[in-house]
């Protein structure tokens, strides 16, 4: 279906130019609206399959009539006597249908009224119009001449080889306008070509890359004085465009398009890739490079497959072998196609078979132009995919490993994929890696240790003295002193004993950030004093902390959730605030403190000097003091809700004997020792270079998928094996230690499937033309439209596979056809009346009379303005400058998004799943969740608001206005304005009516100073030379 | 598909709203020349039987309002309260400190309303004063029990994929009543979950989208002029006309070229248009009072009813109102107080919402649907626990205006709220309810991509045919 939508005069009116929609009958539409949900929804469950219930199969007309073991299921125009109307009517002498529960009544009545009226099915021949269906037929011989295997299409085969093929083609077109009786329009002049050229080509305007700006100058002066030899020049000018670098970037962005590439996950938080960009700069520099097509989707779908594959038959000679490393990391990378794929929900881990559709749908759409994603929940209604072809190839995506790029629950990505040989790896890392292997057993070991030596739950219980207890209400404190709390005022203690401070969580442990305020004082003996606060000094340098006082005893930090234990992990910048030291154990239960005398911001305002607890999600957090005094002491604090909302804690205040304080201190040294391993460790890693890492996919976990009974992973079916698609041949991919990846390569592009050549030549024509010779490019099932020149499109499919795959082949003999060079409008009275006649007869322009005119695309508009103004930053991108992954916290309630600016080509802006760029959206940008085979081509007047009023024109055109400055004189100027925005000279008229606009607009500008007027003028006439329809359009 | 009797009557609209057209005269015989070439349009254009309402305001509380403590009274949860209860519910599934469950009764107190004598809470008790005019739906029920997913799906019908919104569904069946304003409009201070995703309109043409308004001087992208005055830009869109024109000249009056220039005497519209129907000068005080408003005041929901009554006023199909966003909403997990803080900011607006559409005869033409993506949960971990967790089993939704019944009530939850068992209404049939009434068949709303017939509903729905007029 053509995409081209046009507004005519807002939204209330919209029209737009929808050929081929061919209106279904009613027999149809009841059959389809009414009758086919209830056998897919109903029937197929128990009737769908290859083993079927009673024998029954209800996904063709003659399976009904045929019926099953209780004999034939319809009686056309009998619905009365039709076994499955007596079914669902629940008669007695049938077993009534659906089993579970009863139709509703206007469910049964559409089967009625469908059965009455002769049961039409869609496709009457048989099951499926597929076996006769053109697109899944092999590819016609044609009498015309192809070019021959082995030949150097890539690099260009001579310009009368070209020309020749170019001429089949205009064969195959002129038979089709010949029979239409129509006439086509002559080729459009130099410069109108070479500006197509230029956007076919590169998405640019003429002229744009220094290296051909001069070819391209010359021929649009030589245009406007003589007519010299058009094609060679032409070619010639072909033949640079296709060298630029910005050829890829143009068609790598349309290959963007159809694998839905985005840098965000999708996920419900939409977590940055940050590696995304390489697979993005990998489609570019394919074609760039010239990587025949078969190559190119190789690499895509089993690039990590051939990458081990290279590195086993690679003979090692000791040295760092570059071009191996450099083509080992782009063959990881090329495996980002499958890595991209969306993410679902919020633990992305239980959504992986919609992850999975996700990549058979494009896969489908991409590769084959067919729509396979439907087979997950039922055979696929209109073309010959069962739900076992789905899960057969489910079943190898399912056994590949895909990066990880973290979702709320699990922030931090996992499974990038190393882009370094193994070797290489060995080679950078093997002096790195021992002895950090060697001390991660160490800490491994004493960790076991520091478990034993904890105080278990049971003899915590049995040693226990409650003291007292209290709750804290939300947002509330305790005070703790004798008033208050009469236990505290004299507490008897030994040398040694442990008195512990515990919080609690309530219902929800979210927000119990609790300030703790804690003062010992000894009531006989010296009457010393312990506060708490002497710990906010070298809070984290030892766990218990020996506090000011040097004689033993001291402050403990504990997990108290399960027994007695320390908190392990030292923390020295919580949140990456070096004044928050925290002692933890995971995320929670931690102690930590505020070392710094001012509040510091973070999930709440934490007041200066303080010491703070935060109990576990599953239970207590406690501060323990070890006495180093006998007799009386007595307690003073407080316990204060530090982080208000919805709940509060309890406390309780225990003594423990010295025994238990024994335990918990022999595991300090252990801990201070596993600590400082762990520092050891950590300081070893950070000196390692640098991993090299890819968004890529390997091999995962080997094996067959089951079915999905209607989509869903919690009700597996039969176990299907890994294989081809039935339609072709069902041939068995992968074995027990291969996902199939490879094998499935070799299928998809082998030359025996002719949807894979037919399917790219036609997006190739699509991006030349418009328009594909198939009006679906991602659909050549039976849905599908049939081809408009279904000879030519198979010989270019033909041609395609005869040159290797070379994609620059095609632009080369396409560009050199008159087809592609008729002009888009009349030039005389003659054609004028050629095109009236044409317009009545194939207005959609089908048959090709004329060049049809289409609007930029979202990054060529965006690119044009940056190149008008002169500001267009042609490096290529790299990076997305995302926050630091140690930074990220993304969550539903508050996703990742940012906008980056950029003056570099608009394939290299950042594109977020679920917060759409605001440009890209309004110009019909590519869908980043969904396969793009064509963008809409929307009018819309807010399209109209930002050409008037935004920002980015007026910049643009404040740019271009400072170079038409430099230029002297007025027709110096004007021609400056021309070249840059239309890529052509003015006329005398257009000369004249710019000065007259520049002259009145002046006078417009009351109270602006006289030098600044004429300025203002002319980037008025800047901008509206941005806003015109020739800027917007190309002929 | 187009129905016949539309067509002429959309030429009739055309000619004339081209007639009057200060930059298109010469060019109407063109138009409709290249309305009768197209075979289809961007617009379905046309309703499937006569439409109870004209346009929708739909008021999306973000989070999960809790229906137990709200408009589904249950004694037995009261008397149950504390008793253990045995689910399966994904909430709670293979979460720690979630094995054992327990009934947990309503924080609020119910009372009988109005003649009707709907029982409802006084957790909002504006809203609930006009209970005679409301048509409730206690039996609600939906796919997910994630905020992200439940919240695509109360807007796109899917729980998962990007698909178009229902604003932008019916802005493609109907199109809008003035041609200077958006037909989809989302009044939305902050982003909700899935973000722009909620309002796009996915395959449908990229005009179908909804349009993003915020309270501010720039309440959509670009609408403030940024040349300095009127006559500038009249003088610059005069001369770019001539510009334009030249250019058409020989270029056989492609639709295309000529639909651009339009789009810039539309777009000069807009810029006056958008902020007339947002500029509340001319509102009398009696007025903002109803909607608990201040004079000059230009934001919270207050503020966001009003310009929703001027924008279906002005002609504007659907206007959604999204209380909060993704973050400080009813996701009253913590405690269920939150609800105490967020019900006045919505309550009496809404209230005074329908006084006002009463008063002004606009609720015989304007549907208002209150929804929000979910339920809380009538238990909880412990039934002390203060908060309530995620519900999709059965929750509470309310329509009013158009075409539905006044002071009903339509399906029912189980005795303690868990599950909707009386006449249950999934979203798919909420969806579907909501296109009849604006005279569309969900089932014949339709677009062809990617080889089959796309649907709001997609292979479900049921209209809710108990609660309509």
């Amino acid at each position: 279906m053509r995409q081209t939508v046009i507004l005519l005069t807002a939204w209330s009116l919209a029209s737009c130019l929808v050929l081929g929609d061919e209106s279904s009958s009613d027999q149809e539409q009841h059959f389809e609206r009414h009758v086919r949900p209830i056998l897919v929804s109903v029937c197929f469950r128990c009737h769908g399959g290859e083993r079927t219930a009673g024998g029954l199969r209800v996904d063709s007309r003659d399976a009904l009539l045929n019926g099953g073991e209780s004999g034939p299921a319809i009686v056309l125009g009998d619905a009365a006597g039709s076994l499955l109307i007596r079914a669902v009517h629940r008669a007695d002498d049938v077993s009534a249908m659906p089993p579970d529960q009863p139709l509703n009544p206007e469910s049964v009545n559409a089967l009625e009224q469908w059965i009455q009226g002769g049961a039409f099915w869609p496709s009457t021949s048989g099951k499926f119009e597929s076996e006769k269906h053109w697109a899944f037929a092999s590819l016609r011989p044609s009498e015309q001449v192809q070019s021959k295997p082995g030949e150097n299409t890539e690099a260009g085969l001579p310009e009368a080889q070209l020309a020749e093929l170019a001429s089949v083609i205009d064969h195959y077109i002129d038979a089709k306008l010949s029979e239409a009786n129509l006439k086509a329009l002559p080729s459009a002049d130099d410069r109108t070509l070479i500006r197509r050229a230029a956007f076919d080509l590169t998405g640019l305007p003429a002229h744009s890359a220094d290296q051909w700006e001069g070819t391209v100058r010359r021929l649009l002066e030589n245009a406007h004085t003589t007519a010299g030899d058009q094609n060679t020049d032409l070619n010639q000018v072909i033949e640079l465009l296709l060298r630029s670098p910005q050829y890829g970037e143009t068609w790598g962005r349309h290959w963007l398009d159809i694998v839905r590439y985005a840098d965000t996950a999708g996920e419900n938080s939409d977590h940055p890739l940050p590696h995304a960009w390489k697979y993005r700069n990998w489609v570019i520099d394919s074609f760039n490079q010239g990587k025949p097509y078969n190559q190119f989707v190789r690499e895509q779908i089993a690039g990590d497959i051939l990458a081990r594959k290279l590195a086993e038959s690679a003979t090692t000679s000791g040295g760092p072998d570059t071009a191996l490393n450099q083509r080992y990391a782009d063959l990881i990378v090329a495996t980002g196609y499958l890595a991209i794929a969306r993410r679902f929900g919020h633990d992305i881990d239980k959504d992986m078979h919609l992850t999975h559709e996700d990549i058979i749908d494009t896969f489908g759409k991409s590769f084959l132009g067919l729509t396979i994603g439907c087979a997950r929940c039922h055979s696929h209604k209109y073309d010959p995919i069962s739900a076992e072809d789905y899960y057969a190839l489910y079943g190898i995506f399912d056994s590949t490993r895909f990066a990880f790029p973290g979702c709320e629950p699990q922030q931090m990505p996992r499974d990038l994929v190393s882009t370094l040989p193994p070797a290489e790896e060995q080679r950078r890392f093997r002096d790195y890696q021992a002895p950090i292997e060697v001390l991660n057993q160490k800490i491994v070991q004493l960790e076991e240790q520091q478990k034993t030596a904890s105080v278990s739950p049971e003899k915590a219980k049995e040693l226990q003295l409650r003291i007292a207890e209290g709750a804290v209400e939300d947002g509330g404190q305790n005070a703790l002193t004798a008033d208050a709390v009469p236990a505290l005022k004299s507490i008897v203690v030994r040398r040694g004993d442990l008195l512990v401070l515990s919080i609690y969580p309530h219902g929800n442990y979210g927000a119990d950030t609790t300030l703790i305020e804690l003062e010992i004082q000894e009531l006989s003996g010296n009457g010393s004093r312990w506060n708490l606060n002497e710990v906010l000094t070298n809070f984290i340098v030892s766990n218990p902390h020996p506090g000011t006082t040097q004689a033993k005893g001291g402050w403990a930090f504990l997990d108290v959730r399960s027994g007695i234990q320390l908190l392990p992990e030292a923390i020295s910048a919580l949140n990456d605030q070096p004044a928050l030291q925290a002692w933890r154990n995971g995320d929670n239960p931690a102690v930590f403190v505020n070392s710094s005398d001012a509040a510091v911001p973070v999930w709440t305002s934490l007041p200066a000097k303080s010491v703070f607890v935060h109990p576990g999600i599953d239970g207590p957090v406690a501060i323990g003091w070890i006495s180093p005094v006998e007799g009386q002491i007595t307690v003073t604090g407080r316990v204060a809700d530090a982080h208000p909302g919805v709940d509060g804690v309890d406390w309780t205040l225990d003594l423990y004997p010295d025994d238990v304080t024994e335990s918990v201190v022999a595991s300090s040294k252990l801990l201070q020792e596993i600590s400082t391993l762990r520092q050891e460790r950590d300081k070893q890693k950070a000196a390692m270079p640098a991993p090299a890492v890819a968004y890529a996919v390997w091999e995962g976990n080997i094996h067959d998928s089951a079915i999905h009974e209607r989509g869903d992973p919690e009700k597996p079916g039969a176990v299907v094996p890994r294989r081809w698609l039935s339609m072709f041949g069902s041939a068995e991919l992968g074995t027990n230690d291969r996902s199939g990846r490879l094998e499935l390569a070799e299928r998809l592009t082998s030359s025996e499937n002719p949807l894979f050549s037919r399917v790219m030549v036609n997006r190739i024509w699509q991006y030349h033309f418009g328009e594909g010779l198939v009006r679906t490019p991602n659909d050549f099932g039976t849905r599908g439209q049939a081809p408009s020149h279904p000879e030519l499109l198979d010989w270019l499919a033909k041609e395609f596979e005869v040159s290797g795959w070379s994609i620059r082949h095609m632009h080369r003999i396409i560009m050199r056809t008159n087809a592609w060079r008729r002009a888009s409008l009349p030039m005389s009275e003659e054609e004028n009346v050629l095109c009236r006649e044409a317009l009545e007869i194939d207005a959609g322009n089908s048959l090709l009379w004329k060049h049809s005119r289409r609007r930029l695309s979202a990054e060529e508009l965006r690119d044009s303005l940056l190149f008008a103004s002169g500001e267009l930053d042609l490096t290529p991108g790299t990076a997305h400058p995302f926050p630091p992954e140690s930074t990220w916290g993304f969550s539903q309630h508050n996703p990742f998004s940012a906008n980056y600016d950029t003056n570099q080509r608009s394939v290299y802006l950042m594109v977020q799943r679920n917060r759409r760029h605001p440009f890209l959206g309004l110009f019909d940008g590519a869908d980043p969740n969904a396969s793009t085979p064509q963008r809409q081509s929307t009018i819309v007047p807010t399209q109209a608001l930002y050409f008037m009023n935004d920002p980015f024109v007026f910049s643009c055109a404040e740019q271009l206005n400072e170079r038409l400055q430099a230029a002297d004189g007025d027709a110096a100027k004007t021609n400056l304005l021309f070249i840059r925005c239309l890529q052509r000279l003015p006329s005398n008229e257009e000369v004249q009516s710019t000065q007259r606009f520049v002259s009145e607009y002046t006078t417009l500008l009351h109270g602006v100073p006289e030098d600044e007027r004429l300025r203002q003028a002319w980037a008025a006439r800047c901008r509206l030379m941005l806003c015109s329809n020739e800027f917007l359009f190309v002929e | 598909m187009i129905t016949q009797p539309f067509q002429a009557q959309r030429r009739t609209f055309l000619k004339s709203s081209v007639a009057g057209s200060m930059l298109m005269s010469g060019l109407m015989h063109e138009l409709l020349a290249a309305e009768n070439q197209s075979p289809g349009s961007s617009n379905a254009a046309g309703t499937h039987h006569p439409a109870k309402a004209k346009s929708v305001i739909f008021l999306f509380m973000s989070g999960g309002v809790s229906h137990v403590d709200s408009f589904d009274p249950k004694p037995s949860l009261i008397r149950d309260h504390g008793k253990e209860v045995t689910l399966d519910h994904p909430e709670a599934r293979n979460r720690p400190g979630y094995e054992k469950l327990y009934l947990k009764k309503p924080d609020w107190t119910f009372a009988p309303r109005g003649n009707s004598g709907i029982e409802t809470s006084d957790l909002f008790p504006h809203v609930s004063g006009q209970i005679d005019d409301i048509t409730l739906i206690r039996s609600m029920h939906t796919s997910h029990s994630n905020h992200y997913n439940a919240t695509l799906g109360m807007h796109t019908g899917s729980f998962a994929f990007a698909r178009p919104s229902i604003g932008a569904w019916l802005s493609y069946g109907l199109g809008t009543m003035n041609q200077n304003l958006p037909s989809f409009i989302v009044l939305a201070p902050q982003m909700p979950y899935a973000g722009t995703q909620v309002w796009a309109s996915d395959f449908l043409p990229g005009e179908h989208q909804g349009t993003r308004v915020v309270p501010g001087s720039e309440p959509i992208p670009n609408l403030v002029r940024r040349v300095p005055t009127t006559t500038r830009q009249e003088m610059e869109l005069a001369a770019l006309k001539e510009i334009n024109t030249n250019h058409l000249r020989n270029r056989l009056d492609d639709p295309q070229l000529i639909a651009r220039m339009k789009s810039f005497e539309t777009a000069f519209g807009m810029q006056s248009a958008m902020p007339e129907a947002l500029d509340l000068a001319s509102e009398t005080d009696n007025t903002l009072s109803m909607y608990g408003m201040e004079r000059n005041q230009t934001e919270g929901f207050g503020w966001q009813c009003l310009v929703a009554r001027r924008l279906v006023e002005r002609g504007v199909r659907f206007v959604e109102l999204i209380h909060t966003g993704s973050s400080g909403n009813w996701d009253s997990h913590g405690n269920m107080a939150d609800h105490r803080r967020l019900a006045p900011q919505v309550d009496q607006p809404i209230a005074g919402l329908i006084q006002d559409l009463k008063q002004r005869g606009l609720f015989d033409d304007v549907l208002i649907v209150w929804t929000t993506e979910f339920g809380r949960t009538p238990f909880n971990n412990t039934a002390e626990n203060p908060g309530r967790e995620h519900h999709n089993w059965g929750f509470s939704s309310w329509l009013a205006g158009a075409g539905v019944k006044r002071g009903h009530v339509h399906g029912a939850t189980d005795e303690h709220g868990i599950r909707a068992v009386e006449q249950p209404v999934h979203v798919h049939d909420f969806h579907a309810t909501i296109l009849h009434l604006m005279g569309l068949d969900h089932t014949r709303l339709t677009w062809r991509h990617a080889g089959r017939d796309y649907r709001l509903t997609d292979v479900h729905g049921e209209v809710v045919n108990d609660i309509l007029t």
